[in-house]
């Protein structure tokens, strides 16, 4: 198993480690309400070197990934970032994955839900070697910073031009004499950003990250809080509900494919499915307050019957309540409805429009700052 | 439920309806999952794309948003949310 | 190249006299719009012009009909050439015109759409002529006798900047010694409700850099004389200032917005300073773009931070947007006469209306009234615009005289590399041979609404996936469409398999005809049927002519000098030579000159509404055909193969009607043999000759030039149509694609000849293949 070219800087600062798909991550560093309140009112910086990564050159690249990408890579502007998936041949997802066209190359980071072995040898069988893959995993560093003061650690350390970069954009720059790949990104809801960086700057790159975190408020976080800062943001997460459901209709994925593509890895099935039209989908859902819990897997009752269950949930701190996702069916998925949780008699649930938080980055005009 | 299941839907139906021809998107209504990103992430729709949203809703249902609430346009349900909303403001007995 | 007479009608004055009290005091000129169906816009407030002296442009029967932009143009120019003392029929064809627009006449469009939705369709000659950006220029052409070359500058907010470094570059390599410069643009109340719709208006008056946050509208014309310094030395006239250099971008970013990171900006600042050979730390003055609103202010201020760096902290700056409001076309070069008169007289020009420093903003803005300065360095002008143009020019107040422009690469070739073609024939050069060599029909009868349409011959439908499969057409209108695909296989051509070769610096001239005009029907139709409640947004962006050139530089990532100009019939010809010149001025390397023609429905009912078509006669067609130019020594650098030299371009315009050509085809022929004269080469030289048959002028002024008459004569119009913009590039490329015409020995040269219906005349000179071989 790999190890992160972070974690002897973390492990100082005695992180918890933990084992997920193949990768070593930091799950926790301290406890969840402090981790969370850094992201939701300063920032924080997390270890996500558990992401798959893998440049290709422009040319070949490009059509190795739009094969595999439901998203169409070809309309993917220089610059500029896409968000989509990769499924397996029945449609079935695999990772959620940005794609980045950076200068003369592809980046491709990955989340994913097989081991980080298999999902390369994946990539590999599907010709990733005549495309001209270059596996970044182990010579490359990847760190997030997010929360609301998040561009105060890009702008320390790029200038203030950093701050025009819109969402899903991806910029060159240097870091102490390397280049260094800054992708505006994150799924926190607020503000958010991967850095790039050869393995052998990451010790330096995290040291000056968080000087500037701790000047800000900022510190560390593990992936655990990150689940929860997806989920209130509505942010897909594949840990969680995408491994759960991993239809990518289900899950209200659309979004993430191009139907005018002929083809990519899984698109029959995923286009039969859409064919036939839908029966289940995904929506929110909150408890009253005071309830106790929302635990995965609880079933939903309307009347007697069970139509739906838990797939995902966290304890907001926002809303001081549990939000959740859950599976209905299509002609009752609408938010606005209550059901009851656990048995006939439960306690109330209430399904919910999503996002449910209004995050406080989302009223910073950045190129102001 | 049923009531309130069926209004909901049409409000939903005609906003991702009107949604789809003004931005040329290239989805179908049954795509355009209610809980999707409008602006940025998701759709990414970019500020233009959002004065029409923002003119697509006054024309759909009469219903003008205040300039500067960028909380309404944060997906379908949240637009769906404010529409009922005020509709039932309006129909409210006085 | 030196400003010798300006000129200028808005609301803060219809004379420099007047304009310079306004400017230099900080008093703002603008006036309750009130008009009762306007009522529930934003905008409260216009800079409206109340009475002004060119009224009796107006009443002119020889220009009456015509937009109410070129009466104000026309009471500018006068102001301009009377200041300068030019008498322009004495000059002939040594001065020429760029003219600029925005909107052109939109006041008569909109009536006409006005009519059309009421149930009449009818329309004169005249009042189709009347409805075209170019009218303008060719009005001025006419009432003062300017009988050199004449362009319009389309490129919206940023277009009279853009028409004053044009006509100094035509200045600095001796194809005029006078030009007349400067943008026209009046009120229109459907542009009003696309910025109120775009919420880029502010309530009450515009405070830029300040608050509040938003533009007001300004309607005015403002005309300079440039002429060379010899030229002007040598009659003795006064200097008020000399064009230094200018500069132009695209931002291929967004078709409103500009990008924020401001690259696109300050690529055309910095071109400009590259251009007049001097340095940021030298430029003491800048006057903004400083519309007012959010997204171009703070743009703007970025811009400026990254081009001066620490000096743009002592840089005063200053919108005078603030005074007169948002001129659009005619902003340019309304704010350079500003600038020239404030400076001359000592002072910094202000930003009215300042209170208070607006987030983003934090510069010397100039605030309030004008600031007494003294000093010599050149002043920097911006303006920015729809389409991602950029423009900026540098001038100097007080001319240096010893100053020296820096070398120009004039002496160099302009060969052509690349050709992209988009015609009724299909895809590519290759389908526009064969249908030319094969005789096939391709016309058919063109439906529109209410009846039989004209003939008209259309691209058939293509995939541009198959061409470039990252093109996204989705959100692209007709014209730039075919825009893209003709650029696409341009670029194709001469740069090879290589995807990301050409992207960056090339640059791109489009030039149109009737241009497009989708978003036109759609954003004015859908007011108009609306008592002008706004119901969308979406097309107000490409109402201008410029967004297709914008959609091509952001589809194919060009960032390089770019316009988009309106010639009328025979653009693609005429916008070659303006392309040429571009690179010989040293401007760009490489560039893509582009005409496109698009058969909207509204084009079509126009033209045979007008008697210019008809179910019987020739058919109009549809297309698009893209060159690549560069430097010989660019091409031979890539190893590129090249197709053909661009040898000479000799242009004039018929001044005796506003609208029709002169009697007998003289001033064609002597067009001609000025094309000839500047080629260095004479009649024998001549193999083939591409011109329409079908116009006698072209055919006269082809007999009476000894030495031509066994030319072959290459006419595709009978096989393709007459696509009104591209049709002598057509020829053209037929000319030195088509391997069966090779030439006879010794005569390895092309004559393009195109007499416009207008009276707007140009000749090329091309050298089959590379001249130097």
């Amino acid at each position: 198993m790999k190890a992160s070219p972070f974690h002897d800087s973390f492990a100082k600062k005695n992180a918890v480690f933990a084992q997920r798909y193949g990768t070593s991550v930091v799950s926790k560093v301290s406890d969840s309400a402090a981790e969370y309140h850094c992201v939701r009112d300063a920032l924080a910086l997390t270890d996500v070197s558990y992401m798959q990564r893998f440049s290709f050159p422009e040319d070949k690249g490009l059509d190795f990934l739009d094969s595999l990408c439901a998203g169409n890579v070809a309309k993917v502007r220089f610059g500029r970032m896409l968000h989509t998936f990769i499924a397996d041949e029945n449609g079935h997802l695999l990772a959620d994955c940005y794609v980045a066209n950076n200068d003369e190359q592809f980046v491709l980071l990955a989340e994913t839900i097989v081991d980080a072995a298999a999902f390369k040898d994946l990539l590999l069988s599907r010709g990733a070697a005549d495309a001209g893959m270059v596996d970044l995993s182990e010579s490359h560093a990847l760190l997030s910073v997010d929360g609301y003061k998040a561009w105060a650690v890009v702008k320390g350390l790029f200038g203030a031009d950093v701050l025009g970069l819109p969402y899903l954009s991806v910029e060159r720059y240097d870091f102490q004499g390397e280049p260094l790949a800054l992708f505006r990104a994150g799924k926190t809801s607020e503000f958010g950003y991967y850095l790039l960086a050869p393995a052998s700057k990451a010790a330096p790159l995290f040291d000056a990250c968080l000087a500037i975190a701790a000047e800000n408020g900022g510190g560390l976080c593990g992936v655990e809080i990150h689940n929860d800062l997806r989920l209130e943001g509505r942010f897909f997460n594949i840990f969680a509900e995408g491994a759960a459901v991993r239809d990518p209709l289900v899950l209200g994925l659309q979004w993430m494919i191009d139907f005018g593509k002929s083809e990519f890895l899984g698109s029959k099935a995923i286009f039969a499915r859409r064919a036939a039209a839908l029966s289940h989908k995904i929506i929110g859902i909150c408890t009253e307050s005071g309830a106790k819990e929302l635990v995965k897997g609880t079933p939903i009752y309307s009347g007697p019957s069970q139509v739906s269950e838990v797939v995902a949930s966290c304890y907001s701190q926002l809303l001081s309540t549990y939000v959740g996702l859950a599976v209905f069916p299509v002609g009752i998925a609408f938010a606005g409805l209550q059901f009851c949780l656990g048995s006939e008699r439960g306690p109330a649930i209430h399904t919910i429009s999503m996002p449910p938080i209004m995050p406080k980055s989302l009223t910073v005009k950045l190129d102001e700052l | 439920m049923q009531a309130a299941i069926d209004k909901r839907r049409q409000v939903i139906d005609t906003f991702k309806r009107e949604l789809i021809r003004r931005l040329n998107l290239p989805y179908t209504t049954e795509d355009l999952h209610e809980d999707v990103a409008l602006l940025g992430a998701g759709l990414g729709l970019d500020s233009l794309d959002a004065l029409e949203i923002v003119l697509c809703i006054e024309n759909s249902f009469g219903i003008k948003i205040p300039d500067e609430n960028i909380a309404v346009l944060r997906s379908i349900n949240t637009v769906v949310d404010f529409v009922l909303a005020q509709k039932a403001e309006k129909e409210a007995p006085q | 190249m030196c400003i010798t007479g300006m000129g200028v009608v808005c609301s803060a004055g219809t004379n420099c006299e007047e304009f310079y009290e306004s400017v230099v005091h900080g008093t703002a000129s603008f006036s309750l719009i009130g008009r009762p169906h306007l009522a529930h816009f934003r905008a409260t407030h216009a800079g409206l012009i109340r009475e002004f002296d060119g009224q009796e442009f107006a009443a002119n029967p020889r220009v009456r009909f015509l937009d109410r932009f070129v009466h104000l143009a026309a009471a500018a120019a006068r102001e301009a050439m009377t200041g300068a003392g030019i008498a322009p029929a004495a000059l002939s064809r040594a001065m020429g015109l760029v003219f600029a627009t925005c909107s052109g006449p939109m006041q008569t469009i909109e009536r006409r759409y006005g009519r059309v939705l009421a149930g009449d369709a009818s329309l004169t000659k005249e009042e189709l002529f009347a409805n075209r950006y170019y009218s303008g220029a060719k009005a001025l052409s006419h009432l003062f006798g300017i009988s050199g070359p004449s362009a319009t500058v389309v490129t919206a907010c940023s277009a009279s900047t853009a028409a004053i470094g044009f006509a100094a570059d035509l200045i600095r390599l001796g194809i005029i010694d006078v030009a007349l410069a400067g943008g026209s643009d009046t009120f229109s109340e459907t542009t009003l409700a696309g910025f109120d719709g775009l919420k880029a208006t502010c309530e009450g008056t515009c405070a830029p850099f300040s608050k509040p946050v938003g533009l007001n509208l300004g309607e005015g014309a403002a005309f300079c004389v440039l002429e060379s310094l010899t030229h002007a030395r040598a009659r003795g006239a006064i200097i008020h200032a000399e064009v230094l250099g200018f500069g132009l971008s695209n931002d291929a970013y967004h078709c409103t917005a500009p990008d924020p990171s401001g690259t696109g900006q300050s690529l055309a600042m910095e071109r400009a300073l590259y251009d007049a050979g001097t340095s940021p730390s030298s430029i003491c003055y800048v006057n903004a773009h400083g519309t007012g609103t959010e997204a171009n202010d703070k743009a703007e201020t970025k811009a400026i931070r990254k081009v001066f760096g620490d000096h743009a902290l002592v840089l005063p700056m200053s919108s005078t947007k603030s005074i007169i409001g948002h001129c659009l076309g005619a902003a340019g070069a309304l704010e350079t006469v500003a600038s020239i008169l404030c400076l001359s007289k000592g002072y910094v020009p202000p930003t009215a209306h300042f209170s208070e420093r607006r987030d983003g903003c934090a510069l010397d803005y100039v605030p309030d009234a004008g600031r007494r300065a003294d000093f010599d360095g050149p002043l920097l002008k911006n303006n920015f615009a729809f389409g991602g143009n950029n423009a900026s020019i540098v001038v100097k107040v007080k001319p240096d005289p010893a100053f020296a422009p820096p070398e120009r690469g004039a002496g160099e070739p302009v060969v052509i590399t690349g050709i992209g073609i988009m015609s009724p024939a299909g895809v590519g050069a290759q389908r526009l041979c064969e249908a030319v060599s094969f005789a096939k029909d391709l016309s058919c009868d063109a439906a529109i609404a209410g009846g039989a349409g004209p003939r008209a011959a259309r691209v058939p439908d293509f995939d541009m996936a198959a061409l470039d499969r990252r093109i996204d057409i989705r959100n692209m209108d007709r014209s730039s469409i075919l825009a893209t695909a003709s650029t696409r296989l341009a670029l194709a051509q001469a740069f090879g398999a290589d995807r990301t070769a050409g992207r960056g610096d090339v640059g791109l001239f489009l030039n149109l005809s009737a241009g497009p005009s989708w978003a036109e029907s759609e954003h004015i139709c859908s007011l108009l049927r609306a008592d002008f409640r706004i119901n969308q947004v979406a097309a107000f962006p490409y109402v201008v002519p410029n967004s297709v050139a914008g959609n091509v530089c952001k589809a194919l990532r060009l960032t390089g000098h770019n316009t988009t100009l309106s010639f009328g019939p025979g653009a693609g010809l005429m916008g070659l030579g303006f392309a040429t010149i571009a690179i010989r001025s040293g401007h760009a390397r490489a560039l893509v000159s582009l005409s496109v023609d698009e058969l909207s429905e509204h084009f079509l009912t126009d033209m045979l509404e007008a008697g210019l078509a008809s179910p019987a006669g020739v058919p109009l067609a549809e297309g698009a055909c893209a060159m690549m130019l560069e430097t010989e020594s660019n091409a031979a650098a890539r190893g590129a193969a090249v197709l053909g030299t661009v040898c000479s371009t000799a242009y004039s315009t018929d001044t005796a009607d506003v609208i029709r050509p002169n009697e007998g085809a003289d001033s064609l022929a002597a067009t001609m043999r000025s094309a000839l004269d500047l080629a260095g080469i004479s009649a024998e030289d001549i193999g083939l000759v591409c011109l329409s048959e079908a116009n006698s002028r072209e055919t006269d002024a082809l007999r009476a030039a000894s030495g031509l008459r066994e030319a072959r004569i290459i006419d595709v119009q009978p096989k393709l149509g007459c696509a009104e913009a591209t049709i002598p590039l057509f020829s053209l490329s037929y000319a030195l694609l088509n391997s069966s015409l090779v030439p006879s020995f010794g005569k390895k040269y092309i004559l393009v000849v195109f007499g416009s219906p207008h009276g707007v005349n140009c000749v090329t000179v091309i050298h089959k293949g590379n001249v130097k071989d």
